[in-house]
């Protein structure tokens, strides 16, 4: 009877879990495939094989990706001329495997628990690194790819072990890391989820995993001659302020450890108290003028506060895990405080809210179990209130973030009807064969004349609340 | 406590959730104004849209209506170029010019420039002295540029 609750209880969050990446991915359906780090990407591809674009990545100095080329390239193949639905499409799948691999991993199996979800994948989605997860094309989201791959990892490791869990792992490791750098965390993931108990994958094969890292960092930066991304290649947030690259080389260029010092800390403040937003003390900057946005006042308040109940959370826990004492929630605060250090070390070059985005998903699942654990009572005076603060901020978030997807269907339209000053502002001439014109032409065409035209909401000032900055 | 952290965010996903639906059934009730005529999109900034109403037929030098409550709470008649202009949108200017927008009553729009949006003076020929260094109000500018 009890067993048979728990399935229950653990399909709703399934249900809630699966409505939820149905109402996204119908609004990411009414953003075309954008122009930005995106149009190129297809004329990339056009007239190459497969092996083709993958060795090409081989040699592309700073950045080591073959397989989110690849990705591409597959979906680009298997499109067949339809663009705009394939990759789309694509990313609203991407998300709905993310979000029930996330609800798998929570483990749903009392009342408590699923109450807990709402806020839980709340807290997931309207969080600030994980906007450009989604809001962004690419054409395929690399960012997203890496979140169904960390989430993927944790599933693997809560698996009954087998040796098919052993290869999977390996093969879910391998693809993530050359997706993008980041994917290195993977193996953190499986790390930290052996030390906490999750037994799925063996000792041998986490051996394995990190024979895998091994042989990545030698044949990157030995074999291959891979170097790290200079203070030249792009303009970072700094202070109160964006720094431009010349800037940057300037004040930083003779010693660069304060500036990735920097950013590394700001990566992880941004997580868990959203400020600074990639790099800039924006709320900041904003209560010294005295004029912070409505918007800033709700993301920094509801983060302070999770992360407060999830600190308070991980304290009373401390002599538990002294003894090597742990349950889930243990377990994924854990996993948390041990991907948001790692994680931010991808950001030392320059601080972007997206490249947070694994840790902002243990955030996210770290926050649902200390929910779940003050639904469960508490005896502080002030949790009620602050509870339902928590939750009052945290669904204008989500709210926010439809609201979100709503306002870059039209700004990527829009790019695209500025077709001709994109080209002009490139840094290199855009010249076009034939065949990419043709591409050009069909994804100008989709996104500007045949697109749905995605509502637009008049929300009378509750805009005002909602985060649209990223 | 329950209520106080279920209650929103299941609030939260069936709001969006039944606006989504009802939006599906042609619902519009929190929708924003959306531009039906060339000069509207071109007053609101909408670049699209605006090329989506040209491809649709509509003539890019016609003098069109502007609803109430888009550029500001009165009607108004403007060509869309005019209309980009009072709306302040440089980019959308040269790109409704590229467009066919090249019929246009140039003193009219180098008058409406001056008044909101001496950057586009350039785009239209016309030197950019005597420009106001801030925005004039839009029904006044009109007013003056009739």
């Amino acid at each position: 009877m009890h067993n048979n609750l728990g399935l229950r209880y653990h399909r709703l969050a399934y249900v809630y879990a699966s409505a939820v990446a149905v109402i996204m991915g119908t609004l990411l359906l009414g953003i075309p495939v954008q122009l930005s780090d995106s149009f190129t990407e297809f004329t990339a591809m056009h007239g190459r094989g497969l092996w083709e674009v993958i060795s090409a990545e081989f040699y592309n100095g700073a950045y080591f990706r073959p397989f989110r080329r690849a990705l591409i390239k597959i979906v680009y193949d298997l499109s067949g001329g339809h663009y705009y639905i394939a990759f789309r499409g694509f990313q609203a799948l991407e998300l709905l495997l993310l979000l029930v691999l996330v609800v798998r991993m929570l483990r749903v199996r009392t009342a408590a628990a699923l109450a807990a979800v709402p806020l839980g994948l709340a807290v997931l989605v309207g969080m600030h690194t994980f906007a450009g997860a989604v809001r962004e094309g690419l054409p395929i989201n690399h960012f997203l790819t890496i979140l169904i791959c960390c989430a993927g990892a944790v599933n693997l490791a809560q698996a009954k072990r087998t040796w098919l869990i052993d290869v999977a792992a390996v093969a879910l490791l391998v693809a993530a890391m050359m997706t993008i750098e980041s994917g290195l965390l993977v193996w953190a993931i499986f790390a930290a989820a052996y030390i906490v108990g999750y037994r799925g994958v063996s000792r041998g094969a986490l051996i394995a995993l990190t024979a895998c890292v091994a042989i990545y960092f030698a044949g990157r930066f030995v074999i291959i001659g891979g170097a790290a991304p200079g203070l030249n290649e792009r303009s970072a947030g700094f202070g109160f302020a964006v720094l431009n690259p010349d800037e940057l080389v300037r004040r930083f260029g003779s010693n660069p450890l304060p500036f990735y010092a920097y950013n590394i800390v700001s990566a992880v403040a941004c997580v868990l108290f959203a400020e600074p937003r990639g790099g800039v003390w924006m709320f900041v900057r904003e209560v010294a003028t005295g004029r912070p946005e409505p918007w800033q006042i709700v993301n920094v308040i509801t983060s302070v506060l999770t992360t407060a109940v999830m600190l308070r959370f991980a304290a009373s826990r401390i002599p538990k895990w002294k003894a090597r004492d742990f349950d889930d929630a243990d377990r994924f605060v854990i996993i948390f405080l041990v991907v948001l250090p790692l994680n931010a070390l991808f950001a030392a070059a320059y601080e972007k809210d997206v490249i947070m985005s694994p840790a902002g998903l243990f955030y996210a699942v770290a926050a649902y179990f200390a929910f779940r654990a003050l639904l469960s009572g508490s005896t502080v005076a002030i949790a009620p209130a602050v509870a339902l603060i928590i939750a009052i901020g945290w669904s204008i978030r989500f709210v926010g973030m439809q609201d979100n997807l709503r306002a870059r269907a039209l700004s990527v339209q829009d790019e695209w009807a500025y077709y001709d000053d994109w080209a002009r502002e490139q840094p290199t001439d855009v010249h076009l064969t034939a065949e990419e014109e043709v591409i050009r032409q069909h994804l100008y065409d989709d996104a500007v004349l045949r697109a749905p035209r995605v509502p637009q909401l008049s929300l009378g000032g509750i805009e005002r609340l909602f985060d649209f900055t990223q | 406590m329950t209520k106080r952290m279920v209650v929103p965010p299941a609030a939260a996903f069936l709001v969006v959730a039944l606006y989504l639906v009802a939006e599906s059934f042609g619902f519009r009730g929190l929708a924003a104004v959306e531009p039906g005529t060339v000069s509207e999109a071109a007053a609101m900034g909408h670049a699209a849209r605006a090329l989506q109403l040209i491809a649709q037929g509509q003539n890019p030098n016609e003098a069109q209506r502007i609803a109430p409550g888009i550029l500001d709470a009165n009607e108004y008649t403007l060509r869309p170029l005019e209309a980009a202009v009072v709306g302040r949108h440089i980019e959308l200017v040269r790109l409704l010019q590229r467009s066919g927008a090249a019929k246009f009553d140039m003193a009219r729009a180098i008058c409406l420039a001056r008044a909101r949006l001496p950057e586009a003076l350039p785009d239209l020929n016309a030197p950019s002295t005597d420009a106001s260094d801030s925005p004039m109000e839009i029904a006044a500018a009109i007013e003056r540029c009739r």
